[in-house]
Parts: structure tokens; sequence; C-alpha cells
């Protein structure tokens, strides 16, 4: 048995992956993913059914953008970020909450104003997102636009799927 | 075989400069996601991302470091100083990416197989080679089970949801073709897509076999090439960055008797 193995020949590899397991189990009990600590719980919950699903296209003057012709690397940063922007200006930065709870008892003063600083968006940062967007957005598409506007749209689940007619505005990025 | 797996890392690296995901061409992004991850909170805290990825001709630095190391991997790869470069930068890369997309993914096989090329000794890493084995085995058999636990797999709909709900963007562009009539078909004939999410869940678990022997591992390997180009061709999921954690089950030893055999016949 390698364990057995490990535990005559490399004593030390042997308690690091005791701990690694205990670890691993620990944090599959409570749910959170802390890499190296990896749960491939995806795709495992039931999925409801929806009439609709919201999702983000990008407008431009010659109609919309497609971006699933781009890789997924390439979309993930496109699409996942406007997701995660959008919910950052409804909701706020939700890390904010995680830091109290996380530190509030055990940093205060300068040190809980670190780690503010460190793990959640200011409002700066908010205000320079759809600059940078509008910048990765040049560096990846195919063809030069004025500029481009960042819609949230619906997509019906009847056949033949198609969008909702309105679409509401996320932001536009003059990208001359 | 340090030489195959690095050539594999330096193809991924390739694959993210052609697709602009490298730090260095991510723009300077301005907005983190550390989310709940303890791992991506101690690496906020310590302002390496985020010093990374805001200041152009260090992440210029870095991608050109983490590019050399590799390549230094493949044409020596006695030596650790450039391995343990290339693993790091590998897990820095990482979660730069995903701090900057806003989302942590689950696409880790170009982390975790380069780790056992970290040992010093051929025993230390015949060892920690098995034991990522084992560890990739554990993740898709807890793939498996999170499925019947939290009830996709006895949910008859799930998989036609789960079609529609990932393809949504892709529909808006596609109204024709044999693509668009398949996933159609998927969609409205849920009975039929939900065999696919539980041959999906046999693949999965599958992978136990993997805990008590090697004699399947190419059926393993098979399995998991199935499930992965499964999930590309229904869902969009690329596997690029994933593809590495198929060297675990490759028969490598095999391979190195077959060449060393020809050479003494040479």
């Amino acid at each position: 048995m390698l364990l057995k193995r490990i535990y005559k020949e490399w004593r030390l590899l042997f308690w690091v992956v005791m701990v690694f397991i205990l670890a691993q189990a620990f944090f599959m009990a409570k749910g959170i993913e802390n890499v190296p600590f990896f749960l491939y719980y995806m795709y495992g919950q039931k999925h409801p059914p929806r009439d609709s699903i919201g999702i983000y296209l990008i407008k431009t003057a010659a109609g919309y953008y497609n971006h699933k012709k781009l890789s997924n690397r390439e979309q993930e940063i496109l699409t996942n970020s406007v997701s995660y922007y959008v919910n950052l200006k409804k909701a706020g930065d939700g890390i904010n909450e995680s830091i109290k709870k996380r530190f509030g008892k055990i940093v205060s003063g300068s040190g809980y104003k670190y780690l503010e600083q460190h793990l959640s968006n200011d409002s700066l940062a908010m205000a320079k997102f759809p600059e940078w967007w509008g910048k990765y957005f040049k560096s990846v598409a195919d063809i030069d636009y004025n500029s481009v506007s960042v819609v949230k749209s619906y997509v019906y689940s009847k056949p033949p799927y198609n969008k909702s007619v309105t679409d509401s505005l996320i932001f536009t990025i003059n990208l001359k | 075989m340090a030489r195959a797996v690095f050539s594999w890392l330096f193809i991924i690296l390739a694959y993210f400069f052609f697709n602009h995901s490298l730090l260095s061409q991510l723009q300077d992004p301005v907005l983190i996601y550390p989310g709940s991850d303890n791992s991506f909170w101690l690496l906020h805290m310590l302002d390496i991302p985020q010093f990374l990825l805001q200041h152009h001709p260090v992440a210029l630095a870095f991608d050109i470091a983490i590019t050399c190391s590799c390549i230094i991997c493949i044409i020596i790869p006695h030596q650790r100083f450039f391995t343990w470069i290339t693993v790091a930068g590998a897990w820095i890369l990482y979660i730069a990416y995903c701090s900057t997309a806003g989302k942590h993914y689950a696409q880790i096989g170009y982390l975790l197989t380069p780790l056992p090329f970290l040992a010093l000794s051929q025993t230390k890493f015949d060892m920690l080679w098995k034991l990522l084995r084992y560890w990739v085995c554990f993740l898709y058999v807890s793939a498996g089970m999170y499925k019947i636990y939290y009830g996709g797999f006895g949910y008859s709909d799930n998989m036609s949801h789960i079609l529609w709900q990932d393809n949504t963007e892709w529909f808006v562009f596609n109204k024709e073709g044999l693509a668009y009539n398949t996933y159609h078909y998927l969609v409205e004939n849920p009975g039929f897509s939900q065999w696919f999410y539980r041959i999906a869940t046999f693949f999965d678990l599958a992978l136990l076999v993997g805990f008590f022997t090697k004699r399947y591992d190419k059926w393993l390997l098979a399995g998991l090439l199935f499930f992965h180009i499964g999930n590309f061709l229904l869902l969009h999921i690329s596997f690029v960055e994933q593809s590495l954690i198929f060297a675990a089950f490759l028969p490598w030893r095999k391979w190195a008797e077959h060449f060393q055999l020809n050479k003494t016949n040479d």
C-alpha cells in the first residue's frame, strides 16, 4: 500500500498527506473551496426550470458582437467580469462582510484597513472598470469599433430561444 | 517524462498566449475577486496578484519568466530551481487570472501535474506521481458522488436544463445548423439528454477503479477523454488547461522500457 511505503520511506510526506486528507474532508464538509483543496461539485445540483436567463451582450453599431466565437478564456474575461461588476454595483462588495466575520474580532485599526484595501474593490476601481473592459475587448476583437455598449438581455426557454426585444444598458465605452 | 510533461505545459502556456490570457495580456485589470477562498485571500493580502496585474512591465517579466523556465525544464529536466519557478508561476497565474475573471475555475490540470517533478530523487518522484494519480481519481469520483448527493443524477430534467442554461448565449447567435438541431433536440427531450448526465456520472465514478489497480488505466483515460470531449461539444467547456491530468494515466514506464529496448537493439 502506497501510504505504508510513504510512511516508511518519506515520513514528512506521510504527515503532509494526512493533514491534506483531513483538510480536504473538512472543507468538503463545510462546502468551501480553499485552493489547493478543490471541490468538484459543479453541475451536481438540480437545475430547476427557468422561463428565461439573463445574459450580457456586446452591442456595436453593426449589431451584437458574437463573443461566442472567441476562445473560452477570452469569453470568461469579457462576460464573467461584467457579471461580477454588475453584482458589485448592485449589492456592494460582499467581501467586506466576510472580512468582518473572519477578522473583525482579531484585527483592528490599520491592520483591518489594510485587509479592506487589499481584499475589496474601492469606488475608483469600479469607476475604472468600463475603461479596462474596453481595452481588453479591443485587444481580442477582430474588428475595430468606435464604441461599444455592454447590455443585459434575457433569453427565453422556449424554442427558438429568442432574446428579449429590449436590453438594459450596463455601460458604453469609447474605443477610439 | 519530465520533458513530455513540461512540453505539454508549454503548449498550454502558448494556448494562453494566443488567447490573450497571460498576465501581461489582461490589460492591467482593475477589479479583484478573492471570493471566500483563503488561499486567494492570502495572496491578495500579500498584494501579489494586484502587483503583477497592475504593473504591466512586471506582468510581462512574469510571463517571460514562467515561459522561459518552462522551456529550461524541457531542455534540462534534471534541475529543480526552474521547476519551482514554473510550478509557483502556474499557481500564481491561475489565481491572478481567476481574480480578473471574477470567477474561480476548476480547470486545474496544469497546476497539479508538474508538482511531482519537484521531488529530488526518483523514489520520491514515484511516490508523488502515484499520489497525483490518486488525487485525480479522487477529484472525479467526488464529482460523481456530488452529482448523486445533490440530486442532479436523479432529476430527470437536469441535463436538459443545463444544456439550455449553458448555451443561452450561443443560441442568440446560432439559429440553424447541425449543432443547433442537436442542442434543440436534447433540450426538448430531457429523458434522452439525461442519459448523457448519467453516463458522465458513470465516467466520474469509474475512476474509483483507479484506487485499486492500474490495469484499467487506458480505459479510465479513454473515459476521461470521452467525458471532456462530451463537455466540450455539448457545453462548450474547453479542457486544454485540464488535459495535463491525462498524463497521470499514461503508460510512461512501458514507453520508457520500449524506447530503452529499441535503443539497445540499435
